[in-house]
C-alpha cells in the first residue's frame, strides 16, 4: 500500500510543486472536502468521483460463543462513488469491448 | 441533496490555502491522477486525514435478459473503493446542528435585572449583618415568651426582664418591642435552647422553684431531651429496617444464581433474561412445516440473533435446507 508520504511525493511530482507545498495544499483540500460534505451533503470532482455523506444505522452484534451482545451506535461517514470516466480508465478492456459492441449494433 | 461541482471545491481550496484558482484546479486534477496511479501500482493509496483508496476487482456474474430469457455474463471490472478514516466519521457524526447563534442579552440596563437578583442583593446585607455578629447574643423578635416565664418574677440580675413581664400582653406579642429588652440569647428556631446552656446550673440547683428567676429557664429544657431521644430511636429503627430489607433482598438474588451454575457445557448464555427461562426451555425441538432456525430462535429466545448459536450447535451443512422432522438441539 502506498503510504501518505509516498502519496505526497507522487502528488507533488504530478502537480509540479514541492512536497511541502503539496502537503500544505493537501491538508486544506481534505478539510475543504469534509466541510463541503458537511454543508452540502456531497462534493463532485469531475473525472474522478463524488464524495457523499452516508448514514450508518445502529448495528447489534452477537457473539454465539461467548453470548455477548454489543451495540454499535449509528454514525455518519464519508462515501465515494467513482465516475464513469474513472471506471473506463480503470477498465480499458471492457471499454474497448463495449465500444466494439456498440459499433456492431449500429452496423 | 445539493451537489457541488469541481468549481466550488477549487474555489474553496483557493480561498482556504491562499493559492490562485488555476493552481487549485491543477492540484485537484493531479490529486485524482495520483490516486489512480498509486492504487494501480500497489493496490491501495492512503491519504492522511481522509481515508484509503483501493482498487477492488468485481468478478464476472451471470444475468438474464428479461425479454428473451437468455442468460449472459456480465464481465467483471475494477472499481475504486474508498474507506473513510475514523477521524472523518467522528467529525461527520458529531456535526452540530446548523442553528444561528443567539445574540447575548444586552448588559447595558442594570435596572432590568431580574427580580431574583435584586432580591438576592437586598437579602445579602440582611444576611450578612447577623452573620457578622455573634448569633447567640442577638435576640430575634419573633419568639413569644411563654406565659409562665412572663408572669414569674425575676431576680435582681434579671431586673430588666421583670419590667416587661408586668405587662403580659406586651410580652406575649411576637413583634419587636418585647424582644430587644430580653437579655437571654434566644434564637428564632429554638427559643428555649439557648436558655438551657446558660441557665442550666441554676435550674438544676433549684428545680422546683417556679417563682424565682431561675424558674424562667427551668421549664424549657424538659421537653427537649424527650423529643430528641424519641427522634434518635425512630431513626435507628428505620435504619435497622432498611438494612434488614437490603440483606434479605441480596440473599434472594444470590439463590437463583447458585442454582443456575451447574449448566451443561453446551448451553449458550444469550441474555440475562433468557437465563432465567433456561430450565423451562426444552432441549430438543422437532422441525415442523413452515419453521426455520430463525423462527425457532424467536420462539424460544425472543430474538432471531440466536439462530447462529442453534446452527453452530447442530452443525447443519445448510441451515436453509433442513428436512422436516429433524430433531434440533437447543442451546
Amino acid at each position: 500500500m502506498v503510504t501518505s508520504r509516498q502519496f505526497i511525493n507522487a502528488l507533488a511530482k504530478n502537480a509540479g510543486m514541492t512536497t511541502n507545498e503539496a502537503s500544505y495544499i493537501l491538508e486544506h483540500f481534505v478539510n475543504v472536502i469534509i466541510d463541503t460534505v458537511q454543508a452540502e451533503d456531497s462534493v463532485t470532482i469531475q473525472g474522478f468521483g463524488v464524495f457523499e455523506k452516508k448514514k450508518k444505522a445502529e448495528k447489534r452484534l452477537f457473539n454465539p460463543t461467548t453470548g455477548q451482545r454489543r451495540v454499535i451506535p449509528a454514525s455518519t461517514t464519508l462515501a465515494f462513488k467513482q465516475s464513469p470516466k474513472l471506471k473506463t480508465n480503470l477498465n480499458p478492456d471492457t471499454a474497448n469491448t463495449a465500444a466494439t459492441k456498440k459499433n456492431n449494433s449500429e452496423e | 441533496m445539493t451537489k457541488s461541482t469541481t468549481q466550488k471545491p477549487s474555489e474553496r481550496l483557493a480561498s482556504a490555502s491562499g493559492i490562485n484558482r488555476r493552481t487549485a484546479e491543477t492540484f485537484i486534477k493531479a490529486f485524482a491522477e495520483t490516486i489512480v496511479e498509486c492504487a494501480r501500482q500497489d493496490g491501495a493509496a492512503k491519504v492522511s486525514g481522509l481515508g484509503t483508496f483501493k482498487i477492488q476487482a468485481v468478478a464476472d456474474r451471470e444475468s438474464v435478459k428479461i425479454s428473451t430469457g437468455e442468460r449472459f455474463i456480465i464481465p467483471g471490472y475494477n472499481k475504486l473503493t474508498f474507506t473513510a478514516a475514523p477521524s472523518v466519521s467522528d467529525v461527520l457524526t458529531d456535526q452540530p446542528p446548523l442553528l444561528p447563534i443567539p445574540e447575548a442579552p444586552a448588559e447595558e440596563s442594570p435596572a432590568e435585572e431580574s427580580p431574583a437578583e435584586e432580591s438576592l442583593s437586598d437579602e445579602s446585607p440582611s444576611d450578612e449583618s447577623p452573620s457578622d455578629e455573634s448569633p447567640a447574643l442577638e435576640v430575634p423578635v419573633e419568639v413569644p415568651l411563654p406565659e409562665a416565664l412572663v408572669e414569674a418574677p425575676v431576680d435582681s440580675d434579671l431586673k430588666t426582664t421583670t419590667e416587661h413581664p408586668a405587662s403580659p400582653v406586651e410580652s406575649s406579642e411576637p413583634p419587636a418591642p418585647a424582644a430587644p429588652t430580653v437579655a437571654f440569647p434566644v434564637e428564632t428556631s429554638e427559643p428555649p435552647a439557648p436558655a438551657a446552656p446558660t441557665v442550666a446550673a441554676p435550674v438544676e440547683s433549684v428545680p422546683g422553684n417556679s417563682v424565682a428567676g431561675n424558674s424562667l429557664p427551668q421549664a424549657t429544657p424538659q421537653p427537649k431531651p424527650r423529643t430528641s431521644i424519641w427522634a434518635v430511636i425512630a431513626i435507628a429503627a428505620l435504619a435497622i429496617i432498611v438494612i434488614v430489607a437490603v440483606i434479605s433482598s441480596n440473599k434472594d438474588k444470590s439463590k437463583p444464581d447458585a442454582t443456575q451454575q451447574p449448566a451443561t457445557q453446551q448451553t449458550f448464555t444469550l441474555d440475562d433474561e433468557s437465563d432465567q427461562d433456561a430450565n423451562q426451555r426444552p432441549r430438543v425441538h422437532i422441525l415442523r412445516k413452515g419453521e426455520s432456525l430463525t423462527t425457532i430462535s424467536v420462539n424460544y429466545y425472543g430474538t432471531p440473533d440466536s439462530m447462529a448459536a442453534i446452527w453452530k450447535l447442530n452443525k447443519f451443512p445448510n441451515p436453509n435446507d433442513i428436512p422436516l422432522g429433524t430433531e434440533i438441539l437447543l442451546p
